[in-house]
């Protein structure tokens, strides 16, 4: 499903990424962890199309399709859902509001129609739901004004409504406490399916006893540098970083 | 003392001598207000309150006012453009002048007198001409004197103390083709008795296809207690020179809350003095200005606080588009003894192209010292973080700009409306950007690479 | 409540605290008095100066001439006093010691030296505080400049301006006037007609200046302005941090200061720029005191370049004052940060100008105003941001405080963004001390006076710590003394 090979980012100057191979299939959950430093925050980026990413050489596909040429939001329209580690706050703009223009342009994307606002307020809310957001929150700012957990569970939501194919899920388990990790956790699982691809990107193995990964990838100075399955992580998490020969300046 | 200069003095001179038997009631006051314009002219750049807009689009001609006005027709397609507000009374202005036909009055409480300024003064109201008074210690007063010189009409509403106008009362004012070249010269004047209220909502919409010239005076004088809700939407033509000024005096108690919308005019000026004189009286001030190609719009907003105890909240938020300008400029003063006043003020600007340009001159005059003053200003393009997440969720660029610009404008719209008003003021916004923006910055943002 | 009546009753009592109002007696040489062509030959000739420069003062005279004569002094301030007679003042007053400028210290005149030791100067070098020259500047002339060698080592030139324009004629002819044009405004053109004096400061390519510069200002003659000038370079790569005071006698008349400072930046160059200000403000009823009308500017014209103004304003009757920034290089950087007491019947009308021209330029200023008496504390600032200065940033904190109910505190911020990829941010606050952290101070064991002069060090903590360690400790004591009797 998704391709990525050889990419090698830059930002500015800098070569962040050093020619990283990965391969994710249909149904598969795979985790990347790594020191701080390594680039972790750099892939999910140039994944999803921040600028100032400059891809400098390699190729990622989704599908068969490039994704390196395509617009932050095209990428979202070929199903590319990335979660933030800091999730931006903008006031003004509702929730619901959010939700009901984002769905359009992604459908717009995909050439279906507009879907009206009786089914979509029905769509977010049964998601709101199934995540225990209350209701209210819906009708709130994008984010402002939100504890870190109500930010990360508004990404869950958002996630949920909008569907995509290939989640990325960038440290969306940095700074939570055990109730707001179930709540990510619920959600990750929740997207689980055969035709779907979850990238989980992570400093720490807890999150993955929430939601188990079939492969497990540690990227170090831009490269994967080994990969297994899920007891990968708790190897980790028993011998550090350091136990793989890989410095870790968090450790 | 700033120089002066006149535009066109022979021919407003000439207009002046030809029009004044026409005009309604009052010669002495006229003739005085006349010779104080011819005096003073338009005020000039060089003067602080107008530092930011020049007049120089009325330089070319003499904009006299038309004496009478016949396209029924097309002012009567305007007013479907007009807010569709349940249950109000209607009044319209056309080129200028009332028009019965097209107003709709509507049963008024006891107390409450609403007419046309030019049968007031055809009728010879004496208590009127003590209101219809000139400013002549201001600076760039000039305006305010060719309007008193020159007014045709308005309106004059009066509430009794102790009573409340339960049905709003909405004012549009229309300006057809018959008024390209000339100009409408409209004088409101607003009183409010002891605890009483009154909904307001002004429409000013205008012809498209040349030049004319709005020149408005709204004075208001706001009893104890009194409550005035106003609000005001500018969609004059996209070549009209559009000059409002308000003088609101404030007794205790008072209460005042007003909304500008601004959205039409090549050239635009608010200007608002506002007094207060009792106790515990409020003003919170609101505004939202969009610009497009070749607009300028400039607010000005003088808060004196001449008593202790009492607050004011003035937010002002405009978008800048392609070639468009705008200047804030609001003074709050504190009297010596004015203890425990509050006053902000909040100047929020969004430029949008490299060709738009923006003024903000919010200031305070301080003589008091217990007090809580204070006030901010921005300006800033729109944030790379929020249009990225935003486009990460599949917006694409115009979308997501549009969604920040209505985002943006919407805080104010939500602070400064009631629901009832709020909806149509948004999808008059929506629809002002569907129409002017360029979208400049999609163009930037597709192209990319500017780091 | 009764800590403020107490600390209002103070401010009340404000008395003539100013502990620098003594003069000096000694033999002058004057000017004759009032302003002519004759009078600037006079100075000129005085100075041994080059043909061109008295050229050069000539052209600024009838500039001033025609200004004086169409539209007289600027008014846009929001200060009052009484107009000027020009033709009242002498510009130019001399100690006779100075006929033969003293080669050494050792032949400076005694009185001099005794003088700049009771303002806490010392001239003697191996007195003076580790690493800072000091140029000093009495009534028209620059008395004595220190260090000299140790600097001209460094190959930094630290010189008075007259100096200057004796030695090094191309730098001088180069670089004045070249920030504060002639007709840059009246005083400006005031100046460049008449000024007797000043430092002039250049730092070569590569060179850290190995100590601080600082200059002292000094009237002491009666009737007489003072109109120095000064003009720092800083070439490339190069830094230097330059202090100013100035100090003058209590009189009853009120004397003009008039000075005009420049400030070249080239790349990656730094200029630190700090002054006290303390000439005398005139009595607790407004009699007196100096009209400090001061045009300052700095241009940083090199890539990278940054300067950095700090000033405490504690003095003077009247201050008009505007140090300024024109942003030309790309990164280049502008500080102000300022600290303005009015007391007693002070007024100051002061602030900055930050004017955006290069890509990625950046500014600060933040501006604390402490009114008290009956004095008038003005901030007017200008951020304005041209089309092609890219990314622009500018951050704005100015806050006031007003102590009693007489006096008043003005903001007038003038933002004119012509760039969408500026960021501007403005904030204001005006507040009167806190009755809650008084009475705290006080339940704390602290004396009106000490909790009011704690509050306002804290309220203006952000500016003071941009003044250099020699000054700071100076800076602080000073505004505890206009605190003294005028704020606690």
């Amino acid at each position: 499903m998704l391709e990525i090979k050889n990419l090698h980012v830059n930002v500015g100057d800098k070569e962040i990424l050093k020619g990283l191979d990965l391969s994710l299939r249909a149904g598969e959950v795979h985790a990347i962890m790594g020191p701080n430093g390594a680039g972790k925050s750099t892939l999910s980026y140039a994944l999803s199309g921040r600028e100032g990413y400059e891809v400098t050489e390699g190729t990622a596909t989704l599908n068969g399709k490039d994704l390196l040429d395509l617009e932050a939001d095209e990428r979202a329209g070929e199903g590319v859902f990335l979660g933030f580690q800091y999730p931006v706050e903008i006031p003004g703009v509702s929730n619901m509001n959010f939700l009901k223009t984002a769905v359009n342009s992604i459908r717009k994307y995909r050439g279906e129609d507009e879907m009206t606002a009786v089914d979509l307020l029905k769509l977010v809310r049964s998601k709101a739901a199934e995540l225990k957001m209350d209701p209210e929150m819906l009708k709130r700012p994008v984010n402002v004004g939100f504890s870190g957990g109500e930010k990360k569970r508004n990404e869950m939501v958002q996630m949920a409504v909008l569907d995509p194919c290939l989640a990325i899920l960038d440290e969306t388990d940095s700074g939570l406490d055990i109730d707001a990790l179930k709540i990510v956790a619920d959600g990750i699982n929740r997207l689980r399916a055969p035709d779907k691809a979850i990238l989980v990107i992570t400093h720490y193995q807890r999150l993955l006893d929430y939601v188990v990964p079939d492969h497990v990838h540690v990227l170090a100075d831009g490269r994967i540098v080994k990969s297994g399955g899920k007891e990968l992580a708790l190897q980790l998490e028993a011998e550090g970083y350091a136990g793989l020969g890989i410095a870790d300046d968090a450790a | 003392m700033a120089k002066q200069i006149y535009y066109q003095n022979d021919g407003y001179q000439q207009a002046f001598a030809s029009l004044a038997d026409g005009l309604p009631g009052v010669p002495e006051l006229r003739a005085r207000a006349f010779a104080d314009f011819m005096a003073t002219g338009f005020p000039t750049q060089k003067v602080e309150e107008w530092k930011y807009s020049g007049l120089s689009a009325l330089a070319n001609a003499v904009f006299v006012p038309v004496k009478t006005t016949d396209r029924h027709a097309e002012a009567e397609s305007f007013l479907a453009q007009s807010v569709p507000l349940e249950g109000a009374v209607q009044l319209v202005f056309v080129d200028g002048h009332f028009n019965t036909a097209l107003s709709q009055a509507g049963d008024l409480e006891d107390g409450v007198t609403l007419t046309s300024l030019a049968s007031a003064l055809a009728a010879g109201d004496n208590r009127l001409e003590g209101r219809l008074k000139t400013n002549e210690q201001a600076q760039g007063r000039g305006l305010r004197s060719v309007n008193a010189a020159l007014m045709t009409d308005g309106f004059v509403l009066e509430v009794a103390a102790d009573t409340t106008v339960s049905r709003p009362i909405q004012v549009t004012y229309i300006s057809t083709s018959a008024v390209v070249g000339h100009s409408t010269q409209l004088r409101n004047v607003i009183s409010l008795g002891k605890n009483s209220q009154l909904r307001l909502l002004e429409q000013h919409i205008g012809v498209d296809t040349g030049t004319y010239w709005s020149n408005f005076v709204t004075d208001c004088t706001l009893g104890e207690d009194a409550v005035l809700e106003r609000t005001v939407l500018q969609e004059e033509g996209a070549k009209a020179v559009y000059v409002a000024e308000g003088d609101v005096q404030l007794a205790a108690r008072a209460s005042l809350k007003a909304f500008w919308l601004t959205l039409g005019g090549q050239l635009s000026r608010q200007s608002q003095f506002l007094t207060f004189n009792g106790m515990e009286a409020e003003v919170a001030l609101y505004g939202a200005y969009l610009g497009a190609e070749g607009q300028s719009h400039d607010m000005l907003t003088v808060m004196d606080h001449k008593v202790g105890h009492c607050n004011s909240d003035q937010i002002f938020r405009g978008v800048l588009d392609k070639g468009a300008k705008a200047a804030f400029q609001g003074r709050v003063i504190v009297a010596p003894d004015a203890q425990l006043t509050n006053a902000n003020q909040a100047n929020n600007n969004m430029l949008l192209d490299r060709s738009a340009e923006v003024n903000s001159k919010p200031e305070l005059k301080i003589y008091a010292d217990d007090v809580k003053c204070s006030h901010g200003s921005t300006v800033g393009e729109l944030d790379k973080d929020m249009l990225f997440y935003l486009r990460s969720r599949g917006l694409d660029a115009d979308a997501a700009e549009q969604l920040l610009v209505e985002a943006f404008i919407a805080e104010v719209l939500e602070e400064g409306l009631d629901a009832e008003l709020l909806d149509f003021m948004q999808l008059r916004v929506r629809s002002w950007m569907a129409s002017h923006t360029a979208s400049p910055l999609t163009a930037e943002a597709d192209g990319k690479e500017r780091t | 409540m009764a800590a403020t009546i107490e600390a209002e009753r103070q401010v009340e009592e404000a008395t003539g605290d100013y502990k620098y109002g003594f003069i000096t007696d000694i033999e002058t040489e004057k000017a004759p008095k009032g302003l002519s062509e004759d009078t600037i030959r006079f100075i000129s000739a005085k100075k041994e100066e080059p043909e061109w420069l008295l050229e050069w003062r000539l052209k600024a005279f009838a500039y001033w001439q025609s200004l004086a004569a169409e539209e007289g002094e600027p008014d846009w301030a929001m200060v009052n006093y009484p107009k000027i007679d020009f033709q009242d003042i002498y510009y130019y007053a001399a100690p006779k010691s100075q006929e033969d400028r003293p080669k050494s210290l050792d032949e400076v005149d005694p009185e001099l030296l005794a003088t700049y030791e009771k303002l806490g100067i010392s001239l003697d070098e191996q007195k003076v505080l580790s690493g800072v020259a000091v140029d000093v500047v009495f009534d028209s002339v620059s008395v004595a400049t220190t260090f000299r060698e140790t600097l001209q080592e460094a190959g930094v030139i630290f010189c008075s301006i007259s100096e200057a324009a004796r030695e090094y004629p191309d730098l001088m002819r180069k670089y004045l006037g070249s920030v504060v044009p002639v007709q840059d405004n009246f005083y400006a053109a005031l100046n460049s007609a008449v000024f007797s004096d000043g430092t002039f400061v250049y730092i070569p390519k590569g060179v850290r200046c190995p100590m601080e510069l600082s200059t002292y200002f000094r009237i002491n003659e009666a009737n007489t302005g003072q109109f120095e000038r000064t003009l720092i370079i800083a070439d490339d790569e190069s830094y230097v941090s330059y202090l100013e005071g100035c100090t003058a006698p209590m009189r009853d008349e009120n004397q003009l200061h008039a000075a005009v400072v420049e400030l070249v930046i080239m790349d990656d160059a730094e200029i630190k720029y700090s002054t006290v200000q303390n000439w005398y403000p005139g009595d607790k009823d407004g009699k007196g005191g100096i009209y400090n009308f001061v045009t300052k500017r700095a241009a940083c014209r090199g890539v990278n370049s940054k300067v950095s103004w700090t000033q405490v304003e504690t003095g003077s009757s009247v201050t008009w004052k505007y140090p300024s920034c024109i942003l030309q290089g790309d990164n280049s950087v502008g500080e102000f940060y300022s600290v303005a007491i009015s007391n007693n019947y002070q007024q100051a009308d002061t602030g900055t100008k930050m004017i955006h021209i290069g890509k990625n330029t950046s500014s600060t200023i933040i501006s604390k105003g402490i009114s008290a008496g009956h004095g008038q504390n003005t901030y007017r600032g200008l951020v304005k941001v041209l089309g092609g200065a890219d990314d622009a940033r500018n951050f704005t904190q100015c806050d006031s405080l007003l102590l009693g109910d007489q006096c008043g505190a003005h903001t007038v911020p003038y933002i004119e963004v012509k760039n969408p990829t500026a960021q501007i941010e403005h904030e204001a606050t005006t507040s009167k001390i806190s009755e809650d952290q008084l009475f705290y101070c006080l339940q704390r064991g602290l004396n009106t006076e000490e909790a009011v002069a704690l509050i306002v060090n804290g309220f203006c903590r952000d500016v003071m710590q941009h003044l250099p360690m020699e000054f700071a400790v100076e800076a602080q004591k000073l505004l505890g003394i206009s605190l003294e009797g005028s704020v606690g």
